[in-house]
C-alpha cells in the first residue's frame, strides 16, 4: 500500500523529504527578499501536487518524483523574513491522487 | 420424534450456532479489527499494530453482538425476522468502519527532526471501499434471507 510505504520512507529516513530555504537577492530599495526553497525527495512514492504553504502563500512544486529536486523561489518582505522562520509551514500533497495528506511542521529550526 | 429427526435438529441447531459464531467473527474483523488495523498503521503506530484492543469493554461488547447477531440470524435465517437482524447488523458494522476510521480523517503527530510535525490524511476513499464491500456482502446476504423467508412461507 503506498501510503503506508510512504509512511516508512519518512519513519527510517526523516531526511527522505527535505527543504532547504536560501536567500538569493535581496532588494533593499524594494524591500523585497527572495528566498530560494527547495525540496528533496527521497522516497519511493510519488508525491502528486506538492504545495509548501508558508505564511499564508502557497508554493506549487507540481509532482515529486522519487530522487527530485524541485526550487521555488519565495518573495518575502524583509519584515518577515524572521516570522517566515518562526510561523512554520503546512505541506500538502497527495499519494496517488487517492490519499490527500497535510502536514504542518512547526516554527523554529529549520535553517541557519 | 426419533432418534434421527432428534439428531438431525441437534446438527442443525450446532451448525447454525458454528456458522453464526464464524459470521459474526467475519463482520467483527472487517467492522472493529480492520479500520483499527488501517488507523494504527497510517498513524504509524507500528508497535501497536498488531495488537488488537481485547481488553477494551466495547471491542468485547461489539464482538459479542456480532457473535449473537449472527447466531440469531442463521437460527432465524427461514423467518422474515432473519431480514431485520441482518440490517441491524449491517447498519452496526457501517457505523463501526465510520467511527473506526474517524469519519475519513487520521490524524497523527510524529517526530520530524527533533519537533512533532503533525499528519492529517485523508482516507475516505479507504473507508468508502471498505462501506461498498460490505454493503455487497449485505445485499447478497439480505436478497438471499428475503428468498428464504418467502418460499419458507
Amino acid at each position: 500500500m503506498p501510503l503506508i510505504q510512504f509512511s516508512l520512507d519518512v519513519l527510517n529516513n526523516p531526511e527522505a523529504l527535505s527543504f532547504k530555504f536560501s536567500v538569493i537577492d535581496f532588494d533593499v530599495r524594494e524591500g523585497i527578499v527572495k528566498i530560494n526553497v527547495t525540496t528533496s525527495y527521497r522516497g519511493r512514492i510519488t508525491l502528486k501536487d506538492f504545495k509548501i504553504v508558508v505564511m499564508n502563500k502557497t508554493l506549487d512544486f507540481g509532482d515529486l518524483r522519487p530522487g527530485s529536486d524541485v526550487s521555488r523561489i519565495l518573495s518575502v518582505s524583509m519584515r518577515d523574513v524572521k516570522r517566515l522562520l518562526s510561523k512554520g509551514l503546512t505541506l500538502e500533497f497527495s499519494i496517488n491522487g487517492l490519499y490527500y495528506v497535510t502536514i504542518t511542521l512547526p516554527g523554529g529550526k529549520y535553517s541557519e | 420424534m426419533n432418534d434421527d429427526n432428534r439428531k438431525k435438529l441437534i446438527w442443525r441447531i450446532a451448525s447454525g450456532i458454528l456458522s453464526g459464531v464464524i459470521m459474526g467473527i467475519v463482520y467483527c474483523v472487517i467492522s472493529v479489527i480492520l479500520p483499527y488495523f488501517i488507523r494504527n498503521a497510517l498513524s504509524m503506530r507500528y508497535e501497536e499494530l498488531f495488537r488488537f484492543p481485547y481488553e477494551e469493554p466495547m471491542f468485547i461488547l461489539f464482538t459479542m453482538m456480532f457473535i449473537a447477531l449472527g447466531i440469531a440470524i442463521t437460527i432465524f435465517q427461514k423467518h422474515p425476522i432473519s431480514v431485520s437482524l441482518r440490517l441491524v447488523m449491517l447498519i452496526l458494522t457501517i457505523y463501526l468502519i465510520v467511527e473506526g476510521m474517524n469519519w475519513g480523517i487520521i490524524k497523527t503527530q510524529v517526530i520530524y527532526g527533533n519537533q512533532y510535525a503533525v499528519i492529517s490524511i485523508d482516507v475516505s476513499l479507504l473507508m468508502y471501499m471498505l462501506i461498498i464491500l460490505i454493503l455487497i456482502i449485505c445485499i447478497f446476504s439480505l436478497i438471499e434471507g428475503f428468498t428464504r423467508s418467502t418460499t419458507e412461507n
